[in-house]
């Protein structure tokens, strides 16, 4: 019968690895890849700062007499007030920013991420309790929770980090939870229900996948306004320590030049944006590369 | 008489809603032989589904119970359950809805075999998912591709293979064609009685299509608001139904033929009202045209009124 | 009393997306007196939604274009008419009733309102007071009380509902009414209730209707005319006694009803059309139907057949020919 479609002779169809398929679509969309390369040329610049810089004299050291130039071949991105070098400032401020972007997202990605999970998926009391928290947290505003946490641990690095992933926390939460609701009533959860999938697995398996969409944007969204909440903290003395270069602080020290001098405000300005530029394209190409839909 | 492989005993679920209690499934008691079929007939609201999912414990009744073989599953633990799991499924109505968008074809039939474990390495397990493909009529190149790329009849193959893939003895099919055009749905009903044929299995085929019921039962009860108010072969009810519902129903629906074209319809007045707090008596007895002031007293008994025949009425039995 | 209201003469509508050009409706023909009911079968995918979005120029715009053929409605080209002139043909000469009745009543608005709204647009009644007794008038005419005009569209059942679409769709007394699936979604008992009132109103107000269905015993109850849509094709068209009780059909029509299960005879099983209907993007050459067609011949492979007549039966099949039939064009449907 022709009602039994006719089984190809032995051409055997090999399973297509998950990621291989994610990566394949991925690369099919400019934009994403434009970004990619972008944030990868940052990256290198990153990692490759102490190959070419001394940070004690490249980056910290003062040399008044050439204080403030403009853009120069000499100076690529002229120098400040204390006669540092931009552009060596820029590359070495790199590391921190975008690190302090990638783990504060990463942590609060992850943390409120479970949190509106199980949240979302359980409801009931829960729901309840671990939302009301998150309702403390976001009513107070985001910097002034970030300054009372990092007053309270004291300034630093990892400090600043973990005060600024907290603050982040009940928004991913928000967003996994709503997604999460719209997806646990659906048919294919009953249906991973009805042969005994444990419920961790039915989060991540069935869940999850489906709810990252608003997840990645979110999250991409998240690292500038994090980059600038840095400055924000360093600005009062909470963030990073002063002499050390990072995108936002440099950012904040160019004030008082701003009139003069515009490029000091410029310049980290455009490599924040870069930034935030190229992981959005990520974003948005990520998206649509984990959602299979999207493959034609 | 040997003994059914599902009976429900005076299963009840009701839900916790701001208007009420809401009774989905109210006093339910049926019987499934072995092998065969038992057509779950009604209107949006009836409580069918729901009715479907508490007999397979994917909603916890609120009283009753459910002999799988002779045996309460309702008082299995977790452990228990997850065995019994094995033994039960369930195919689903919308075919989009029910298939994960973010796995291949392939994951979704093999997902139940990785969870319960009945087969491991990774190459059985495909195997056997060639095998399920090939089973229910899927070819091989759709083994990559994903459920929105396909149409609703292949979909609805894939849902049967999920629930194929422990080799189940009992499947609830949850208006399986409904979302399916005629052409394609008389394929999937030819897929399901091949399959009972050749592996025995016994079906609960919840829907609101008659002449579909009508075709793959061999008993069928009929549901109002949340209560079985009719149960008898599926030849006696079409001949010779008892119930004024089930006779409105049955004259309701547009038959695809001339004849009937200038028959005067018995169309029954209203429209199903909510299960929210029922009132006793007979919940038909609103539309009822043969309504009585009896009707209204008490909670009706589910009589047997010829062998094999039960309904619950006072104007039989 | 035999007189045309709309006639669709080789009508073909494509959609265009990014990546594919949908062949949606390819070269139809139909027509429609005052006051008789069409019935437009089909299964998803078919054209048949297609085709009344055309009607009413209403296809998604720039997507869905209509590359060639008219569509004369009550003696205009809607193909042609203006934006502003099919303003007013909607409502007034030609409504639509849409299959989910939840979905198409506003849900802020009483549903009072959103009827008074369609009458105001045209411009009927002279005052509020003409208006209010007219939108009275017609939900009693739908079978509603008057007194829950004040209600919102979530206080009503969804056949309620359908009727309060019904009456949208009626105020202005069209002399056309394309109902999409009007009682998919509605249960028996509500669906026969529905279409006992769709029955009643169009005699009443003398309303030609095409019903747009895939189900064939809403056809039988219902409707004068039958076409039988396949890929964007009408396949098959007659009188409902020749579609239902004529001897001669197209495989696809023999197909459909051997789908359905008999409510009077036991059978064990269905005989289905086997195969899938084909990929409105790239559509096979011939007859649209050969590759799933039990009676495929060379000729269905590369020849799209002619609508061949008998007594106004018509049937695009190339087995006909040479028979008791003659080939025709499509004048003397």
């Amino acid at each position: 019968m022709a009602e039994k479609e006719i089984k190809a002779p032995k051409a055997k169809v090999k399973k297509r690895s998950q990621l291989k398929s994610i990566w394949f679509r991925f690369r099919k969309n400019k934009l994403a890849m434009f970004g990619l390369i972008l944030f990868l040329a940052l990256v290198i610049m990153a990692v490759s700062a102490s190959v070419f810089l001394d940070y004690d004299t490249d980056v910290i050291g003062q040399h008044m007499k050439e204080r403030l130039q403009f853009p120069s071949s000499a100076h690529w991105f002229g120098t400040d007030q204390y006669g540092r070098d931009v552009f060596a400032r820029i590359i070495w401020g790199s590391r921190i920013s975008l690190v302090v972007g990638l783990f504060t997202v990463g942590i609060a990605m992850t943390v409120g991420g479970a949190i509106g999970a199980v949240s979302g998926y359980y409801g009931g009391k829960a729901d309840m309790i671990l939302m009301r928290i998150m309702d403390v947290f976001l009513a107070l505003p985001g910097t002034i929770l970030a300054v009372a946490i990092v007053g309270a641990l004291g300034p630093g690095l990892v400090n600043v980090l973990l005060a600024m992933s907290i603050c982040r926390i009940p928004q991913f939460a928000r967003i996994v939870r709503s997604s999460v609701i719209s997806l646990r009533g659906q048919e294919f959860v009953e249906a991973a229900k009805a042969c005994g999938t444990s419920d961790f697995r039915i989060i991540m398996r069935h869940i999850m996948p489906n709810a990252i969409g608003p997840l990645v944007v979110q999250a991409t969204l998240n690292m500038a306004t994090t980059i600038l909440g840095v400055a924000g903290l360093s600005f009062i003395g909470l963030g990073i320590e002063a002499p050390m270069p990072e995108w936002g602080s440099m950012l904040s020290e160019a004030r008082e030049q701003m009139r003069y001098y515009p490029y000091l405000m410029v310049i980290p300005g455009i490599f924040i944006m870069l930034a935030v530029l190229s992981l959005n394209l990520i974003g948005d190409g990520l998206r649509d590369a984990l959602d299979p839909r999207m493959k034609n | 008489m040997s003994m059914p492989l599902i009976e429900t005993r005076h299963l009840k679920k009701y839900f916790d809603t701001p208007r009420g209690l809401l009774h989905a499934v109210d006093d339910v008691n049926l019987t499934i032989p072995k092998g065969k079929t038992l057509g779950v007939v009604g209107e949006s609201g009836c409580g069918k589904s729901t009715f479907g999912r508490v007999v397979l414990r994917l909603l916890e009744a609120t009283s009753g119970e459910v002999l799988y073989n002779g045996e309460n599953i309702l008082t299995y633990s977790r452990e228990q359950m997850l065995k019994m799991r094995q033994k039960m499924q369930i195919i689903f109505q919308d075919p989009y809805a029910s298939l994960n968008p973010r796995m291949t074809v392939s994951e979704i039939i093999a997902e139940p075999i990785r969870v319960c474990k009945t087969i491991t390495g990774n190459d059985a397990i495909m195997e056997k998912v060639d095998e399920l493909m090939q089973i229910v009529g899927l070819a091989d190149r759709f083994v990559n591709t994903y459920p929105h790329e396909l149409d609703g009849g292949r979909r609805q193959r894939i849902g049967i293979a999920r629930a194929l893939a422990l080799n189940p003895e009992f499947i609830v099919c949850d208006e399986p064609v409904s979302a399916l055009d005629v052409s394609i749905q008389a394929q999937v009903l030819n897929l399901l009685m091949d399959l009972q044929e050749e592996r025995g299995l016994t079906y609960m085929f919840v829907t609101h299509n008659l002449s579909v019921v009508k075709h793959i039962s061999d008993e069928i009860a009929v549901m109002y608001l949340g209560q079985c108010v009719e149960r008898c072969s599926s030849d006696e009810l079409f001949e010779n139904p008892l119930h004024p519902y089930t006779r409105a129903l049955l004259s309701a629906i547009p038959e695809p033929s001339l004849e009937a074209r200038n028959k005067k319809q018995e169309v029954i007045r209203g429209e199903v009202t909510s299960p929210v707090n029922p009132k006793p008596g007979c919940r038909f007895a609103a539309r009822c045209p043969y309504a009585k002031p009896e009707c209204m007293e008490k909670d009706l008994e589910f009589k047997e009124v010829s062998p094999g025949h039960f309904v619950a009425c006072v104007l039989h039995g | 009393m035999e007189e045309r209201l709309l006639t669709i003469k080789d009508l073909y509508v494509e959609y265009i997306t990014d990546d594919a050009r949908v062949f949606a409706v390819n070269g139809i023909d139909l027509a429609i007196n005052k006051g008789e009911t069409l019935g437009l079968v089909g299964e998803t995918g078919a054209g048949k939604t297609t085709t009344a979005l055309s009607i009413m120029r209403l296809l998604p715009e720039k997507v869905g274009l209509i590359k060639s053929g008219s569509i004369v409605l009550n003696g205009k080209d809607v193909t042609k008419a203006s934006e502003a002139d099919m303003r007013l043909l909607r409502g007034e000469t030609v409504s639509m009733i849409f299959q989910d009745p939840m979905t198409s009543l506003n849900p802020v608005l009483t549903v009072g309102d959103q009827i008074a709204e369609v009458l105001e647009l045209h411009k009927r009644h002279k005052n509020k007071a003409d208006v209010e007794a007219r939108v009275d008038e017609i939900l009693k005419m739908v079978g509603l009380p008057p007194e829950r005009k004040h209600d919102f569209p979530h206080q009503f059942s969804g056949g309620m509902k359908q009727r309060i679409v019904i009456a949208i769709a009626l105020a202005c007394e069209p002399l056309l009414l394309l109902a999409d699936e009007p009682t998919t979604a509605l249960d028996v008992t509500i669906q026969a209730q529905v279409l006992a009132l769709m029955n009643e109103l169009k005699q009443n107000l003398n309303t030609a209707m095409i019903l747009i269905t895939h189900d064939l015993g809403v056809v039988a109850q219902t409707c004068d005319r039958v076409a039988i849509m396949y890929a964007g094709e009408v396949i098959e068209t007659g009188t409902v006694e020749q579609i239902f009780s004529g001897d001669e059909h197209h495989p696809y029509t023999v197909g459909l009803f051997e789908s359905i299960p008999d409510l009077k005879k036991k059978t064990r099983r269905l005989h289905p059309i086997d195969g899938l209907m084909p990929d409105p993007t790239d559509l096979p050459t011939g007859c649209k139907f050969h590759t799933r067609c039990p009676h495929c011949m060379e000729i269905c492979k590369t020849e799209l057949p002619k609508p061949i007549e008998k007594d106004g039966h018509l049937i695009r099949c190339h087995l006909l020919e040479g028979g008791g039939r003659k080939a025709e064009g499509s004048e003397t449907l």
